[in-house]
């Protein structure tokens, strides 16, 4: 559960992120971020796992209070929530099975993480993970070989092997071309319907967040303008949401 | 020197409303665009001035002193040494060359792996960008770069001051020379790293150490490996030095022969560290292909 009471951010250059957001997040919702970029979306997902902090407000996600959380236990909270990138963040010059493990390290102590040491039931979770999203084949290969599509489905198998509660997506369909993207897309609703993990996606094509979102939160400026079902978004809120007429640019598949 | 600096400057200006016309550009239709400044003129002028007065400096003062006569007539006194070293060169003298060397090997690659196990936390800490908004990096550089302000030979002084002499201190003086090196070369690397993968595995719920070992060492160690073997290479050589405050290894031996104007055996001494220098640098070449 993810709950933001009256929360705002304001970075240090003086620009106002966020301005009194509140939203419900409940366990197992599968729920778009839509808007401009600059929006604030970003803004709103790195806040979850505390990537960035908040300067006002309230956010609680499961149970704890994500402004108290310091050191030890904010690495602990964050072993609950998996994030995945817009540019991947693969470590290029190794395998992708050390990629997938690279998610368990934490959990490790000092000298197996120093030599490497994974266990072989961290190696087989890892290879499962890579069976989930369909690359179990290419576990042996060099994580910078692969197309960006597979890399984000490495990304998506280091995540998942670290068995999360949440998934916080930050654009993760933005560099990938549209076939690609829409598989990457099916990847997360499988996901999020087979383990009931909460997934939080930020994007900018509507299409896409319709067609795969339960729950649309449409972002402009900073403040929430729709929240809701995504089929009950009306042209017009999606017009608000913009701040101007949709354009081929914020639509992923241009036939439709 | 008033003169000068007047004449300077008027060339400067003269150069700068030439510039500003050259700058604007016509089209064709009448439109007119300015090409952004470019210092490149200024700064080549700067840096003529400062290489002239540098050269003035040294070269012309030794020719006013000495005469271009003299020097040219000195020139072939080199060739006599190297003539010497070449013709007379003792092959049979390897025999007393092949200990010492060993020694310095040893020396070398016992001191490249120390100072880089020193290196490798300390580089870490180094980095600003893995160090966000921390002072510690700014305290490390300061040190080390007091650290590397010492050659080699000083640290095996100094040590041998207090040590007395042997292979030791030029181990010790290796360590902290090694060290000082290796470890700006490779927050220098680790500060140029795509930070991304980083993010990654702190987003994970992984602390600073763990994310650095598992998404930064695998993308510098190809760089790492070749820093090593570099570091190992100029240890070899500056081993020749580190025999003259005695502190072991092939250079004792060197300076013994150099004294003795023995250039046969100084001759197979260098030919011998040569040999091995060539050695390493090709496998630091192999290891550079195959990793990169």
């Amino acid at each position: 559960m993810i709950v933001f009471e009256n929360v705002s951010k304001t970075y240090n250059n003086g620009v106002k992120a966020l301005k009194d957001v509140s939203l419900k997040i409940k366990q197992g919702e599968f729920v778009a971020i839509i808007g401009l970029s600059g929006a604030g979306k970003s803004t709103l997902i790195k806040l979850v796992n505390k990537m960035i902090e908040l300067t006002d407000g309230t956010l609680i996600v499961n149970d704890k209070k994500v402004k108290d959380l310091k050191g030890k236990s904010l690495r602990t909270f964050r072993r609950e929530i998996g994030m995945v990138f817009q540019s991947f963040n693969l470590i290029n010059r190794t395998s992708v099975i050390n990629n997938v493990l690279s998610a368990r390290a934490a959990d490790m102590g000092f000298f197996r993480t120093l030599f490497g040491l994974y266990t072989k039931d961290d190696k087989l979770k890892a290879l499962e993970s890579l069976h989930k999203v369909g690359i179990l084949e290419k576990a042996f290969i060099r994580a910078d070989q692969l197309s960006g599509g597979q890399q984000q489905r490495v990304a998506l198998a280091r995540t998942l092997s670290q068995n999360p509660s949440i998934i916080l997506a930050d654009e993760p369909v933005a560099s990938l071309d549209p076939i690609t993207a829409n598989q990457i897309m099916s990847d997360f609703k499988k996901i999020n319907s087979d383990e009931n993990i909460t997934i939080l996606v930020n994007m900018h094509h509507v299409d896409l967040a319709l067609k795969y979102a339960h729950r649309v939160i449409g972002i402009n400026n900073g403040e929430i303008i729709y929240d809701g079902p995504s089929n009950e978004i009306s042209e017009d809120l999606l017009k608000k949401i913009y701040g101007r007429e949709l354009t081929d640019e914020d639509i992923m598949f241009k036939d439709k | 020197m008033k003169i000068l600096c007047s004449k300077i400057s008027n060339l400067l200006k003269s150069l700068k409303t030439k510039s500003l016309q050259k700058r604007m550009l016509t089209l064709s239709d009448g439109t007119v665009i300015t090409k952004p400044k470019s210092y490149t003129l200024l700064y080549s002028i700067i840096i003529l001035i400062i290489f002239l007065y540098f050269w003035n400096l040294i070269v012309s003062a030794f020719f006013q002193r000495f005469g271009f006569q003299f020097f040219i007539s000195r020139i072939p006194n080199f060739f006599t040494i190297l003539n010497l070293m070449i013709s007379d060169i003792n092959f049979s003298y390897f025999e007393r060359v092949i200990d010492p060397l060993l020694v310095t090997i040893q020396i070398s690659l016992l001191g490249t792996f120390i100072g880089t196990l020193l290196a490798l936390p300390i580089a870490f800490l180094a980095s600003q960008n893995l160090m966000k908004n921390s002072k510690i990096p700014i305290v490390i550089k300061f040190v080390l770069s007091i650290i590397r302000t010492f050659p080699t030979l000083v640290y095996a002084l100094i040590f041998s001051f207090i040590f007395g002499f042997g292979t030791f201190i030029g181990l010790l003086a290796t360590i902290i020379f090694t060290f000082g090196i290796i470890t700006k070369m490779m927050y220098e690397v680790i500060e140029t790293i795509d930070l991304g993968p980083f993010v990654a595995i702190e987003s994970t719920g992984a602390n600073k150490f763990t994310a650095f070992r598992t998404s930064i060492i695998p993308q510098v160690s190809g760089r790492f490996y070749s820093i090593i073997l570099y570091n190992f290479e100029i240890n070899l050589r500056a081993s020749a030095i580190l025999g003259f405050v005695g502190a072991g290894g092939i250079g004792l031996i060197l300076n013994d022969q150099m004294s003795l104007k023995e250039y046969g055996n100084v001759s197979m001494i260098v030919l011998s560290l040569l040999f091995v220098v060539i050695i390493v640098e090709n496998i630091s070449r192999y290891v550079r292909g195959k990793l990169t």
